[in-house]
């Protein structure tokens, strides 16, 4: 299982920078009309994606093995 | 057996070289008070450290003593920190400092101020070394006690904030003796086995005595070797360690590393949404901008229409005269169907009937074309030219 990942395995960060980058190029760029409903489309699943990430309700911990005490005789 | 005679430099050289190697001369923190004091043109400082009862000479060097906080002056009572060494060429005993403290300092704050000066000056704690937090972290180490609050209050804050990142938690001893090479072994092992994007250093808080394993250079150095961005909560707000000056960021409180590590999803979550509001406007202006260009292409076509209008005019001229033509034959045709219609009605059985004959028929409405092929009590139609009547044959021969 990947932490803050999409089942795609996009993580929140990549997903979240896309929707952006998605949102900037529509915003300022004037681009073919077919291509604006491509990146609308892509930006509508973006934030979907990320707000479905953003909605996990359980916390994951894990507690590791302490180092010190192999090796140094503690 | 002669005694073994040696010469004076030998004798200094193993001198020093003795006093050199004494733990007990070597890297001592000693309090008296200044005497003698002169700077010389080179800007090494000469002075004596001496009390009721004993004098010892000191050089202060110049590559030491740049930056001093303390001004030295005669009279001063001061805590120095150095060596004792031999100046061979002329046998003079002497205490090399390398640090010092205005008497008062507590033993541990002039020591904490001596490491201080000495990682500084190596740039340990450089404004430019500071590295940016991940935005959006996706697993957090925490290296604190595996016992006491300070772990459960920044997993608590998380489990609120962003409950998408993984917490791992590496746990180490963090007072007392071997705390500091333990939490610098936790430090290296979880910064670069276990994969995290962040890491806290933290403890609860305590005396000066208490957190003195954040003060300790393997700690130093290992959050400064660290290869990902680390947040040292240490103590409560007041307290301040070299664990704290060398992080890349200074949490007050774990909890405020907490919060301070890992973005709000709330607000994340609206930044999302306002994100795709962005997209879907966007997108709405660009479909307003496509009908406008539609118009315009309209409002084009149409200032061209008065030409199209003339050219109409001229089209329809032009199909007047022909239309003329065209109706002229028509009318000759006309003259021709008539003369046609009047031949074809003359060869019509209906001409004939008006002129006094009559069609005699069956029932079925076979024609009877014969005398022969009747009989009597025959029915027969009889068909005028006005209508018909029904017959029926009397006298059949």
């Amino acid at each position: 299982v990947n932490e803050a990942a999409s089942p795609s395995g996009d993580t929140f960060e990549s997903l979240y920078r896309r929707l952006e980058d998605v949102a900037a190029r529509l915003e300022t760029g004037n681009l073919p009309l077919e291509e604006s409903v491509t990146l609308y489309e892509e930006g509508m699943r973006l934030a979907q994606q990320c707000q479905a990430l953003l909605a996990v309700v359980e916390q994951r911990i894990e507690t590791l093995r302490e180092t010190y005490e192999d090796g140094f005789g503690r | 057996v002669p005694p073994e005679v040696y010469p004076v430099n030998q004798v200094t050289r193993y001198l020093r070289e003795l006093l050199e190697s004494n733990r007990h001369l070597t890297e001592i923190w000693v309090a008296g008070e200044v005497s003698n004091f002169s700077r010389a043109s080179s800007g090494h400082m000469y002075f004596t450290l001496k009390d009721e009862r004993g004098a010892l000479r000191c050089v202060f060097f110049r590559n030491r003593n740049v930056g001093l906080r303390t001004p030295l002056a005669d009279g001063l009572s001061v805590v120095v920190y150095g060596s004792l060494s031999l100046y061979e060429q002329r046998g003079d005993l002497s205490f090399v400092v390398d640090f010092v403290q205005p008497e008062g300092t507590g033993a541990l704050a002039a020591e904490f101020e001596r490491r201080r000066e000495v990682f500084e000056a190596e740039g340990l704690f450089a404004a430019e070394r500071k590295r940016a937090l991940p935005a959006f972290p996706l697993r957090i180490g925490v290296v604190t006690s595996p016992t006491g609050a300070v772990f459960h209050d920044i997993a608590d804050v998380l489990a609120r904030r962003w409950p998408l990142a993984m917490l791992l938690l590496q746990p180490a001893p963090v007072q007392g003796d071997g705390a500091a090479p333990a939490v610098a072994d936790a430090i290296r092992t979880i910064g670069r086995e276990h994969g995290v994007d962040v890491l806290v250093v933290a403890r609860g808080g305590g005396s000066t005595e208490d957190l003195w394993a954040f003060n300790e250079e393997p700690v130093v150095r290992a959050i400064f070797a660290s290869p990902v961005p680390v947040v040292s909560a240490i103590g409560h707000e007041t307290d301040v360690t070299l664990a704290d000056l060398v992080a890349d960021l200074r949490a007050p409180t774990p909890s405020a590393a907490a919060e301070l590590i890992a973005p709000d999803r709330a607000v994340v979550g609206r930044q999302v949404a306002a994100l795709a509001s962005h997209v879907q406007l966007a997108l709405t202006r660009r479909v307003t901008n496509c009908r406008e260009d539609i118009e315009g292409c309209r409002t084009t076509v149409s200032r061209a229409l008065p030409r199209i209008d003339l050219l109409r005019a001229r089209v329809a001229e032009r199909t007047g005269a022909l239309s003329r033509t065209v109706i002229g034959s028509h009318v000759h045709s006309a003259e021709r169907t008539q003369a046609l219609a009047m031949r074809i009605r003359t060869l019509s059985p209906l001409a004939t009937l008006e002129r006094g004959y009559a069609l005699v028929s069956r029932g079925d409405g076979s024609a009877v074309i014969a005398a022969a092929a009747l009989g009597t009590g025959d029915h027969v139609s009889l068909r005028f030219a006005d209508g018909a009547v029904d017959a029926r044959i009397e006298d059949r021969p």
